[in-house]
């Protein structure tokens, strides 16, 4: 790996990251206690009051944190935040060259564009970050970073082609999106009754059976199911899952596979993630874990393997008569 | 925090048979660190052998006298200066970096941009494009400075098979 990537993974950046996170925090504090009627006569009728949700970052739109950034920017004499904000996001620039290596982009207008919108939500990351950061002792800041620049990069990607020769209509319509605040709490329950189903009704062989034949249901706690069940290192069961998601990724178009290892099977738990997670799920449904793997772990053929999951999802039909109605049981 | 260990791993080091012990300890004792583990192992395991993408680039905010660089600046000066009419610009940008054996000097003024490329070694190409064709090949040949003005957005420099994103915002 770039020695330069590693160090995003140090402690002292990641303290300097949770340092500034801190100190936006402080900011907010502070920008919120602000005197009122100075805020009110000289910004309040231009800004119309944009500030008063600053205690709910999730609440807030891309606008009002940019108009937050104009404002420290502008107004404020200590430029302390700013500048230490600039000075991170030039440590984080790299990673963003890095990023775009990744995604083969070869077109200097579409990158440049990219890391502009990058630089101009940078600020409502910051924001989102300082949520995450609450109760994590181990937070990680580039990871969420790399999450953040996928996430922006598919919003962007998407938006682009839309608008593809006009980018005067592009600047004005791009708009910052949480897309999975879409995603209704409907739809997380099919797949938690799944879950349940498959932890309730199935014995341990049908369940590791289960979850490394639909390997795309592993979530992390059943990692450590599989790897005492097979009694293979935890680290070693991460490796094969990875291999596995980087076969399927060989067959396709690069960057396009790229966006679906991220969100791959072995997914993470937190909800900026739920969106990806959830979108792999299901565009997956179909996808199996291929024959060696089966081989590997279970020592037998998958022909064999599919009888045995046959056999679980009449088991697991009979049990949870609920499961008829979802693709996956048939 | 994170584990030297960690990182080994996650960076495709062979870890020792101490170091694999080791390590599963930490995930198994800190299993809220596991999905930051597979995701970052996830991301550091890809295979960078795509030449033709953007290797290193530099991002200059003009308006807002920024500079961001994936490369170390030798020099970064920003100075703001009073403006010679409303409409210009009052950011003067300087900036030097290496690049493989090529010296890059941007200096950014109101009403000119100029690139000036200075090869160490001989015989190196520098081929300047934009997205849409190549505008110009040249050899250098040894202690002789290309000087170039800018006058498009941006661009990439290729030399000796990689590339340089210029970006002007």
């Amino acid at each position: 790996m770039d020695s330069r990537l590693q160090y995003y993974l140090s402690n002292d950046f990641n303290n300097k990251a949770i340092q500034i996170l801190s100190l936006l925090e402080i900011t907010l504090r502070d920008f919120k206690a602000l005197d009122e009627s100075e805020f009110k006569n000289n910004q309040k009728s231009r800004l119309d009051g944009q500030f008063e949700l600053q205690q709910n970052c999730d609440e807030k739109n891309l606008d009002e944190n940019l108009s937050y950034l104009d404002y420290l920017e502008k107004n404020i004499n200590n430029t302390d935040l700013y500048h230490k904000m600039n000075n991170l996001f030039q440590e984080l620039y790299p990673s963003i060259n890095y990023f775009l290596k990744i995604k083969k982009v070869k077109d200097p207008d579409f990158a440049s564009d990219f890391i502009l919108l990058i630089y101009k939500t940078f600020i409502h990351f910051l924001l989102k970050a300082n949520q995450f950061r609450k109760g994590n002792k181990d937070f990680i800041f580039y990871y969420y970073f790399i999450k953040f620049l996928n996430l922006q990069y598919m919003n962007f990607k998407r938006k682009k082609a839309n608008f593809k020769d006009n980018s005067l209509e592009f600047d004005e319509k791009i708009q910052y999106e949480f897309s999975y605040n879409k995603i209704s709490d409907n739809d997380y329950n099919e797949m938690d009754v799944i879950r349940k189903c498959i932890d309730n009704h199935l014995t341990s062989d049908e369940k590791a059976l289960f979850l490394v034949y639909y390997f795309f249901l592993i979530r992390t706690e059943d990692l450590y199911f599989l790897s005492s069940y097979f009694s293979i290192e935890l680290s070693r069961i991460i490796e094969l899952f990875l291999n596995e998601n980087k076969k399927n990724d060989d067959i396709g178009e690069y960057s396009q596979n790229w966006e679906k290892k991220e969100n791959s099977a072995l997914n993470v738990s937190d909800d900026f993630l739920k969106i990806e997670e959830f979108n792999s799920r299901y565009s997956k449904k179909f996808e199996i874990a291929s024959e060696e793997l089966i081989n590997f772990l279970f020592g037998q053929n998958i022909a064999n393997v599919r009888v045995s999951i046959l056999r679980i999802k009449q088991k697991m039909k009979k049990r949870c008569n609920y499961l008829l109605d979802y693709d996956l049981l048939y | 925090m994170v584990k030297p260990v960690f990182l080994k791993a996650i960076s495709g080091e062979t870890l020792s048979a101490d170091e694999k012990i080791e390590l599963e300890n930490y995930l198994l004792e800190n299993p809220e660190n596991l999905s930051t583990y597979i995701a970052l192992k996830d991301f550091c395991d890809k295979d960078f052998y795509y030449s033709e993408s953007i290797d290193d680039s530099i991002f200059i905010l003009k308006d807002k006298g920024l500079v961001f660089s994936s490369l170390p600046l030798l020099e970064n000066q920003v100075i703001k200066r009073q403006a010679a009419s409303p409409s210009s610009s009052n950011k003067y940008v300087k900036l030097k970096t290496k690049f493989k054996d090529v010296l890059i000097m941007i200096n950014i003024e109101p009403f000119q941009n100029n690139l000036v490329l200075h090869s160490e070694k001989e015989n190196v190409c520098i081929s300047l494009k934009t997205s849409a064709k190549d505008l110009f090949s040249f050899i250098l040949e040894k202690d002789r400075d290309f000087t170039y003005i800018i006058d498009f957005e941006n661009m990439i420099i290729n030399i000796d098979k990689s590339s340089l994103g210029l970006f002007f915002q």
